[in-house]
């Protein structure tokens, strides 16, 4: 006989995990929104006139708003009805974690002009794409500041870094343009990311809130 | 040190069954959740859940909010700051028993070997 969920003590990790997921990270919406970011970057590689499209600000308009829409739209017509609402968990960082990450972005945008300023001031010229190669190193960063942390898995960010230095060196060996790489396979690389990463949310929502009929009377 | 039995005995046994143990769990997890979503991840039935939710709202654990959404009721329940306090307290006396319960184990096995 199946038990019934009042016989068991209920499991806390895996109640808090769903419920966190599913009030932060709805992956189906995740999964459509990188299929278009994806579809972008693919357009790019493939159009004979592909530096016109990228010029085109319309395009770009699209994809960028696309990013945020569909989330919720898929959030508020699919997820909603059928497995209900949440409201996520309401951050309440302490003044030290508020000023470190604000020291740590004005450090980043500093650095990031510091750099823009001294590779033009001195003509440099990168052999790879500096900001793919930039959001690997970062991928990279944060899968190593996962390690030995067992409620953190690495994997992924551990194989987006990998991807994307792969991506940014494609210049070097000259298999694409540093154009085509910014443009096209950055947009593609990412879009990828999303629908992997989305689809597995997705995948392990759906596995653990069970279907029940009694609940769809409810808004 | 108190011992097991005692300390089981001072469990709140509002908190302590499964299923409201279950949708107190789920609430601590987000600021508020509604019915459906509560059914889905209890597994629970409508009026199980009904019964349950509204043995919390007595005991002021949670706080239940209910309005229409395009016309159709909406349940939405949340954790009181009491019931927030008091569900931490619980796991972390569940997790304090665990450990005497599996040294009181471990203690036995070796004086049977």
């Amino acid at each position: 006989m199946e038990p019934t969920p009042e016989a068991n003590e209920p499991d806390r990790e895996r109640l808090r995990s769903v419920t966190i997921t599913y009030a932060g990270f709805q992956g189906l919406g995740v999964c459509i929104a990188g299929l278009l970011i994806a579809l972008y970057g693919t357009i790019y590689l493939l159009s004979q006139h592909a530096s016109r499209l990228a010029a085109q600000p319309i395009w770009f308009t699209i994809v960028m708003a696309g990013m945020f829409l569909v989330p919720r739209l898929v959030s508020r017509f699919y997820y909603r009805p059928k497995f209900g609402y949440v409201k996520a968990l309401s951050p309440n960082p302490s003044w030290r974690t508020i000023g470190l990450i604000t020291s740590a972005f004005a450090l980043f945008i500093f650095l990031m002009f510091a750099a823009g300023d001294y590779a033009s001031s001195h003509s440099l010229e990168f052999a790879f794409e500096p900001l793919t190669f930039l959001l690997g190193v970062g991928f990279l960063a944060i899968a190593f500041s996962c390690l030995g942390r067992p409620q953190y898995r690495p994997y992924q960010s551990l194989a987006a870094g990998v991807v994307l230095l792969a991506i940014a060196f494609l210049p070097v060996v000259h298999l694409q343009t540093k154009e085509q790489v910014f443009n096209g396979w950055l947009w593609v690389a990412f879009g990828i990311m999303s629908v992997i990463s989305g689809f597995r949310s997705h995948r392990f929502l759906i596995r653990s809130l069970t279907p029940n009929k009694a609940g769809r009377d409810h808004a | 040190m108190r011992s097991l039995p005692e300390q089981i005995s001072e469990l709140d046994r509002v908190i302590h069954e499964p299923a409201r143990l279950a949708i107190l769990t789920v609430l601590a997890g987000c600021d508020e959740a509604d019915f459906t979503y509560l059914l889905r991840v209890t597994g629970l039935t409508n009026g199980n859940l009904s019964t349950h939710l509204s043995r919390l709202a007595d005991a002021k654990l949670v706080a239940i909010h209910k309005q229409f959404v395009r016309k159709r009721p909406q349940t939405v329940a949340s954790l009181t700051e009491l019931g927030r306090s008091q569900i931490e307290r619980h796991w972390r006396q569940l997790k304090e028993l665990r450990k005497q319960a599996s040294a009181v184990h471990r203690e036995k096995v070796r004086e049977t070997l």
